[in-house]
């Protein structure tokens, strides 16, 4: 096999006769490039300006027109003039809309355009290689948007066509069959396999997001938020989206203790809750109890600088810290995957040393809203106005009055407690968290909103959990006297379900829970949610050891491969000579495979390198039998014995008559090799 | 150890030993062109035994021969023939020139005219003599040997290379070696003897001959060198160009003549390369730095820069 020529459209183009540049597999070259476009732009619909759509779909449609139904062909093309004013409206376009042609967005609409109109004056062989070599950046732009499993097994189709073009415009002779040219392809990109893993591998990292983009690849992240306002979770629960991963070290806690403490919302406006500001002269404090649990977290980037760890944490790693609100934070916010460590203590006791003007804030309310809460508060109180009792009134209150958890709450006005209390009766979480909190502080109890996670679900392919948005969850934490900030989750007390059996546990059919969680809990489609267990096991590899290859995890890789302390220069010697290495073992590979593989004939060789070690080299002119008769005379001028001579006359004739004789039943490849042997 | 023959040919190869003396090579050379169908051109200085291996040749298989002695007067009516005005029946008849017959002896064919020079190779590559509008046939089996003196002998026209391209294989005898010298001062007159010689065959079993010979085998394999040499050929920096496709079928059909009179079914590389020389250094011109090198040198270059497939 022949390494093919890339480029010897480079050689082409210098000269100046342009019917030497003509392409003699031109329209297989453009056929191959047209079919190879889809998959690059593909993923790109999702965020191409409409017009951008609408008017490179004309021009692909137009050049697929001319290359495949236009009689004329290349003649066909539209003038120079004509590309020109297209060219200078769509620039003009991509101005309009983005305000730029530098950036992600405005560089994707741009170059997507040029790549259309380039195909439309592609002529010659350099054209055609030039809209290859841009279809080959437009595969590396669909990674600014996403970097998962499917996208890069859609850039890898596109590689192989776009390479398969690639070959297709550099053949001088005729055009090549689509599965051979599919093939070689194939064999170019195996090839290109083992420089492709060193430079992974050994290639120094930088930390942070992927490409160092502008601002504007950080935006569009779902998750919690720093306000609460009624419909946020509701919302989120509607998202597949990942949050965060954790893998236990040991035996997980058990559903109802799995709670992700998030924000930590106190200040309320009579509608949204929202974070009071941090207050670094507090400490945070509570008492570690009972048995701890180590995991680690693979936490999605969000964008803010939250941490989210199992109540309660008492190690985080060194970039994050515990507010006084006892929310795990970070100084940045998180736009990269991020990994830690961890130790939480789920049977922790709190601390009840608040200074009474500390706790304060927790008992504010804006004034004269919710006279109705206000009002079964002040009856509350006279009864029994101790807070543990109160707590208990205030759930069973939920418990026992009719109240419903949906996903499908009612609005609600400007006593938005009121309301719900005594109208709708219809809440998710955070109507529950909300209005709970709200009466407690009516009734003089401090108390305060947690946002967060509860939950997670278990993949039982690899045992990592997975918590995803509709995990999202807001519960509330009562400061009691003697026992401190205390949890209490009302939506527990409406739907244990939830918190004991997740999201679509709680949830009947009908509403509109994300289709995954349905179907996990869907007995009848166990065999969909296995293989969602085993996909999302796959991804969390991906996203472990491909994504989230960071400086520090190259470190820890290249250590188990004995390099002590690799510096970055330590890293790009070995990858020089790795990929020289990996460069001359598929050179041997090649012409390896260029090595005979007819059996006889490569017998045959065998033994002609035998005898030329002795000597006696065959001419590489020279047939069988005038080289046997050769060397036969020149073993009996040194008076070796004549057996000898005879086996390889033997040979040389069964060989001659198995390669150029025809088919006989005397003179087998088997008993050749024995005569081949012999000599 | 003699190479081997092919029973029906070795009484005739027998016999032309006999009286070329030292020539075996050139006389399987010379029977193979015959059996491959093909035209003999015999290049050599005067008094070598051309004219004997002929004379031999014809006599031996049993053709009958004619031979034409070309000079700077001849006409091609004197080789073709020509239409008479026949007085007794008031019309134009055909009289036969030389040429019919079925084995030629175009001797020093360099010595005549172009224009009649281009009369016999015509009708050797038509096989029919075209006069007045009228065809006439030529017998089968149709062969022709022409001889000439070295070109650069005094008096002469060389023959150009469209022409050169209708002979299969051009062959020089050479000197005879010491013992053949000998033998040749000591002995018989060789003339006198190709003239008695007794024909070995007849014209049925020579015409059976030549269809084995045409029958044997060429595997893929022994295509894809011959594919080889030819494109080399055309690459190659010592010819101002390659060979052309009919010197691609005439290089098979001799070769596969060559192996047939060894006495194989099937080509080997060894079939080709031994008739190469012989069946190519006149058609492929050489380049212009190496016009005073010897073609079949050339050739031997050209050939040992060919690896077997």
């Amino acid at each position: 096999m022949r390494l093919p020529r890339l480029f010897p459209a480079a050689r082409d183009a210098l000269g100046a006769d342009r019917a030497a540049q003509a392409l003699p597999a031109g329209r297989s070259a453009m056929q191959t490039l047209l079919i190879a476009i889809v998959p690059v732009l593909l993923p790109h619909l999702a965020h191409l300006p409409g017009w951008c759509i609408a008017f490179a779909g004309l021009m692909f449609a137009w050049r697929a027109w001319i290359t495949w139904a236009d009689a004329r062909g290349d003649a066909a093309l539209p003038g120079r003039l004509l590309l020109l004013f297209l060219m200078l409206a769509a620039l003009a376009a991509t101005l309009y809309t983005h305000r730029t042609v530098f950036g992600r967005d405005a560089g994707v609409t741009f170059v997507t355009v040029l790549l259309s109109l380039k195909l439309l004056e592609a002529r010659t062989r350099r054209d055609v290689v030039v809209a290859i070599l841009l279809s080959y950046f437009l595969i590396l732009t669909n990674f600014f948007y996403s970097q998962s499993i499917g996208t890069a097994a859609l850039m890898l189709a596109a590689l192989w066509l776009i390479t398969a073009a690639l070959i297709a415009a550099s053949r001088d002779a005729a055009p090549m069959a689509p599965a051979r040219l599919a093939r070689l392809a194939a064999t170019i990109l195996a090839q290109a396999l083992p420089m492709m893993l060193l430079l992974f591998v050994l290639f120094p990292r930088v930390q942070g997001p992927l490409w160092g983009l502008p601002a504007d690849a950080r935006v569009g992240v779902s998750g919690l938020s720093d306000s609460m306002s009624p419909g946020l979770i509701t919302e989120l629960s509607l998202s597949d989206g990942i949050a965060f991963r954790v893998s236990f070290s040991g035996v997980p806690p058990r559903g109802a203790d799995l709670y992700w403490r998030g924000p930590v919302l106190s200040e309320f406006d009579g509608r949204n809750w929202r974070a009071s500001a941090p207050n670094p002269m507090r400490p945070a404090r509570f008492e570690p109890a009972g048995a701890p649990v180590d995991y680690e977290v693979t936490l999605e980037p969000s964008n803010r600088p939250w941490l989210f760890a199992l109540e309660m944490p008492t190690r985080l790693p060194a970039f994050g810290r515990l507010t006084a609100d006892l929310q795990p934070v970070t100084d940045r916010p998180v736009s990269a995957r991020l990994r830690y460590t961890a130790r939480s203590y789920p049977g922790y006791r709190a601390l009840a040393t608040e200074e009474s003007a500390d706790l304060a804030p927790y008992l504010a309310l804006p004034p004269r809203s919710n006279p109705r809460t206000r009002e079964l508060m002040a009856t509350w109180q006279l009864q029994n106005a101790d807070p543990r009792a109160l707590v208990e009134r205030a759930l069973r209150h939920f418990r026992t009055e009719e109240f419903f958890y949906t996903l499908e709450p009612p609005l609600l006005d400007n006593h938005a407690v009121d309301e719900f209390l005594f109208v709708a009766r219809r809440g998710f979480c955070e109507h529950y968290a909300s209005a709970f909190v709200v009466m407690m502080r009516m009734a003089r109890v401090p108390a305060r909103v947690v946002t967060g996670y509860q939950g997670g679900e278990i993949n039982p392919v690899d045992g990592v959990f997975t918590v995803r948005q509709s995990d999202a969850h807001a519960w509330a934490e009562v400061w009691i006297a003697g026992a401190g900030w205390t949890r209490v989750d009302p939506t527990a007390a409406v739907s244990p379900a939830r918190v004991e059996r997740g999201l679509s546990g709680a949830l009947p059919q009908r509403f509109a829970a994300p289709l995954l969680s349905r179907l996990a809990g869907d007995w009848g489609a166990q065999w969909a949610a296995r293989a969602r267990l085993n996909w999302e096991a796959l991804a969390n590899k991906w996203n472990q050891f491909v994504l989230n290859y960071s400086p520090d995890r190259q470190r820890e890789t290249l250590e188990r491969i004995g390099m002590k302390a690799p510096t970055w220069q330590d890293m790009v010697a070995a990858m020089s000579i790795g990929v020289g290495l990996s460069v001359l073992a598929i050179a041997a590979w090649i012409l390896k495979a260029a090595r005979e593989r007819d059996p006889v004939k490569r017998a045959w060789l065998s033994l002609c390198r035998r005898m030329a070690r002795r000597g006696l080299p065959r001419l590489p002119h020279e047939g069988a039998l005038d080289y046997a008769e050769r060397a036969a005379r020149e073993m009996a001028r040194r008076g070796m014995p004549a057996q000898r001579a005879a086996a390889l006359r033997e040979a040389a004739a069964a060989y001659a008559a198995l390669r150029y004789g025809r088919e006989s039943a005397t003179v087998t490849p088997a008993r050749f090799a024995r005569l081949a042997r012999a000599v | 150890m003699p190479p081997p023959v092919h029973p029906g040919i070795a009484p005739l190869l027998d016999q032309l030993n006999r009286i070329i003396l030292g020539k075996d090579r050139q006389l399987r050379l010379a029977l193979a062109c015959m059996l491959a169908r093909g035209h003999l051109l015999i290049e050599d200085v005067p008094g070598v035994g051309k004219t004997t291996l002929a004379h031999a040749l014809a006599r031996s298989i049993g053709l009958a021969f004619q031979r034409i002695q070309f000079t700077s007067d001849l006409l091609p009516a004197d080789v073709l023939g020509a239409s008479v005005y026949d007085r007794d029946s008031g019309s134009f008849t055909f009289h036969r020139g030389p040429i019919f017959a079925q084995f030629i002896l175009a001797d020093e064919v360099n010595r005549a005219t172009p224009k009649t020079q281009s009369a016999l190779l015509e009708a050797m590559e038509e096989e029919q003599v075209t006069l007045d509008a009228a065809s006439h046939p030529l017998p089968q089996p149709f062969f022709v040997i022409a001889t000439q003196n070295p070109s650069y002998q005094v008096g002469t026209f060389a023959l150009p290379e469209s022409q050169l391209d209708r002979f299969l294989m051009r062959i020089a005898l050479g000197y005879p070696d010491r013992a053949a010298e000998r033998e040749l001062l000591t002995g018989a007159d060789r003339r006198a003897a190709a003239a008695r010689a007794a024909p070995v065959l007849d014209v049925a079993r020579f015409l059976a001959l030549q269809e084995g010979a045409a029958a044997v085998f060429a595997a893929p394999a022994l295509i894809d060198y011959l594919q080889a040499l030819i494109e080399a050929s055309r690459r190659a920096p010592q010819f101002t160009s390659g060979l052309s496709p009919r010197a691609g079928l005439g290089l098979l059909a001799a070769a596969r003549a060559w192996a047939f009179i060894g006495g194989r079914d099937a080509v080997l590389p060894e079939d080709v390369q031994a008739v190469l020389p012989a069946v190519t250094a006149h058609r492929l011109r050489p380049a212009q730095a190496q016009e005073h090198a010897s073609p079949t040198a050339l050739v031997e270059d050209w050939m040992t820069s060919v690896p077997l497939p």
